[in-house]
């Protein structure tokens, strides 16, 4: 026996471990799911349009490249889901309506729901066939595919969202456009199980008496009642009271902490008294987090001036005067947050307050991304604005006698409720589609699941950045 | 020719690498492997829509529940065409109630007449249309592309027909 024969069996069993390792690997990323190309030759997914490699989608043709970030979505769920029964996904690119402005990205979801199937855990209980199948042990309806997903093959095309394609590379550098595979790992989130299938704008369920398998999770905090357990009339009420609406299962509620980060911001207006009180807000993806100690300013007001507007370009001299030193409030419209608040700063304001300009409560986050900005901001209602520009009126070039502290809560959760219980989307008034059935916009990092493809996702859909899993684990994933 | 000890472990490297590399690679994204750039992905796979539309059943329990009844009345297996016959109708099941609800319940509900089945089992099955499926739905404005969710194929397409209505939008990416 020679002296290397040692150093060539540990390397023969170096190299068999390592390959037992990495064949073993996916029974621990236990589901298939099969992508069933609905296009014809020449269409869609088959469209021979050559096309350069983009962003890791290696792809040399349109329908390949489309294949493949299909492909790209899915690994990732099928990596992270248990379940024998393949999942089905109908898939086609097709014509879907569309402006020059305005267009349909796509569509998804559960083609069946199912109750009372072998192995479930709650009877008279609706749940999309994916998961319930999974649940079952076999596949309840072999010949009809668990989701249905369309999108728009043309989408960028003159006349359909003109120069907005889909960005269809892997590695998050989307720019402007629309992440693809973002959009459809959220929508595939739809169709596992991540949705209610009871109607929030009239509360009735999709058949009368049997709840979706997401209401038995949901819980108002004001009524203290599970979205089961409600009548119609609670529903309709639950489903619009903003920030009071908890997801209660375990796995989520054990994870929250681990992926939400603490500090929720809070605002309080000090003086005069005919407006003080403690303001909803939502906080800013960009600038620095707010502090528990605060900061606290008056308040002035940008009088906009015309054609931009809205503080969507430098300030005049009269605007720089009264915001120098203090904080800004600033209509939201016209162009993007950053976009305001960097003017606000080069006006020497100390931090920004956006007021909306539409109706909606509680007010959502501020997106954006601007690395240079470095004062605080955060939005508050269309009413609360109103209020505030109210006693504004009266104030001169550099005073309002308005002063408000702006700080962060470091015992809670962004995006959570006291309890640290994450919180479901549920604006007034009510938005059909994304009511409900999302996480709510104050979750900090964005989440998966709010009802925005957010520019920074992370194409994660597990903790410690994402707790779209969690949410599926607890109905049964 | 005997491999030499060099040989072997040169060849038992590059085997252990090739046969880790198959596995490991395809989990990270694969290189092209045809011309059009196709790639492999774990725990996907891709079928064409008319293979998949064909009716087979996909569990042992299924096919085994299938039979028919000859001249006689006495059970007897089904045909290969029988079967093809049965897979290709999904809602008829043996014994199966199927209700088009349009009765006073309805109206306490969401379904808007969907169809429910009961098979033998108890199992209820709720057949959805487009108007249970989410669209997204995507805005150009003055702040950037917004995208928004609506419910139902009816309030997507007037969504997009009626954009100056759709106040409520959701800021993608820069803006939200």
């Amino acid at each position: 026996m020679t002296a290397k024969s040692p150093s060539l069996r540990s390397l023969l069993v170096a190299s068999l471990a390592f390959a037992g390792i990495a064949f073993s690997a996916p029974t621990f990323s236990a589901a298939t799911i099969v992508i069933v190309n609905g296009n014809a030759a020449g269409v869609g997914f088959n469209d021979p349009t050559p096309v350069a490699p983009v962003g890791g989608n290696f792809g040399t043709t349109l329908g390949q490249q489309r294949l493949n970030a299909f492909q790209h979505a899915a690994s990732i769920w099928g990596a992270t889901l248990t379940s024998t029964v393949p999942i089905q996904i109908q898939s086609t690119f097709e014509p879907l309506a569309c402006t020059a402005t305005s267009a349909v990205l796509g569509s998804a979801g559960s083609l069946q729901a199912f109750a009372n199937f072998p192995n479930v855990a709650f009877q008279n209980t609706a749940y999309g066939g994916a998961l319930a199948s999974k649940i079952a042990g076999v596949d309840l309806s072999p010949t009809v595919a668990d989701i249905r997903a369309r999108f728009n093959v043309n989408l960028g095309q003159p006349g359909c969202l003109t120069g907005a394609p889909f960005y269809l590379g892997f590695d998050n550098n989307h720019g402007p456009l629309i992440d693809l595979v973002a959009v459809l790992l959220h929508e595939f989130g739809h169709g596992l199980g991540f949705q209610t299938f009871t109607n929030g704008q009239t509360g009735a369920q999709i058949v009368a008496g049997i709840p979706t398998i997401y209401d038995l999770f949901t819980f108002d905090n004001t009524q203290n009642k599970l979205w089961s357990v409600m009548t119609n009339a609670e529903r309709q009420q639950s489903a619009i009271n903003g920030r009071r609406v908890a997801w209660i299962g375990a796995n989520v509620v054990a994870n929250a902490a681990a992926v939400l980060a603490p500090g929720q911001p809070e605002m309080t207006v000090n003086a005069p008294a005919t407006v003080a009180g403690d303001y909803q807000v939502g906080g800013a993806a960009f600038g620095p987090a707010l502090t528990p100690a605060g900061l606290t300013g008056e308040v002035m007001n940008v009088i906009d001036t015309s054609p931009a507007g809205n503080a969507c370009t430098p300030f005049n001299a009269a605007n720089a005067l009264a915001v120098n030193g203090k904080i800004a409030l600033v209509d939201r419209g016209v162009c993007g947050f950053v976009i305001k608040v960097k003017n606000a700063q080069n006006a020497g304001a100390i931090a920004v307050i956006v007021a909306d300009n539409v109706n909606s409560t509680p007010p959502a986050a501020l997106g954006g991304v601007d690395p240079t900005i470095v004062i605080p901001a955060v939005r508050i209602s269309l009413a609360d604005g109103n209020r505030l520009k109210d006693v504004l009126r009266f104030r001169s070039r550099t005073k309002s006698g308005v002063f408000t502290t702006m700080r962060s809560n470091p015992n809670l959760l962004n995006g959570a409720d006291a309890l640290g219980r994450p919180v479901i989307y549920t604006p007034n008034p009510f938005e059909p589609g994304s009511s409900v059935s999302h996480w709510d916009t104050s979750a900090i990092p964005n989440q998966l699941m709010e009802p925005s493809i957010n520019g920074d996702l992370t194409h994660s859909v597990n903790v410690p950045q994402d707790l779209t899993f969690q949410l599926l684990r607890d109905i049964g994933w | 020719m005997v491999a030499t000890p060099l040989n072997l472990r040169r060849w038992i490297s590059a085997a252990g690498l090739t046969l880790a590399a198959g596995v490991v690679l395809p989990a990270l994204a694969e290189p092209p492997a045809n011309k059009d750039g196709a790639m492999t992905f774990p725990n996907v796979s891709v079928v064409n829509a008319p293979a998949a539309t064909v009716a087979e059943p996909k569990s042992g329990a299924d096919q085994g529940m299938t039979a028919a009844i000859d001249g006689s009345g006495k059970l007897r297996p089904v045909t290969s065409e029988e079967a093809r016959a049965l897979a290709a109708k999904p809602k008829l099941r043996l014994n199966t109630r199927s209700l088009q609800r349009n009765d006073a319940d309805a109206l306490q509900s969401d379904d808007g007449g969907l169809e429910v089945t009961y098979g033998d089992d108890g199992t209820m099955t709720i057949t959805l249309t487009d108007e249970q499926m989410v669209y997204q739905v995507a805005q150009k404005t003055a702040e950037g592309v917004k995208v928004e969710e609506h419910k139902g194929k009816t309030a997507a397409e007037r969504a997009v027909a009626n954009p100056a209505t759709d106040s409520k939008a959701q800021e993608v990416g820069h803006d939200r």
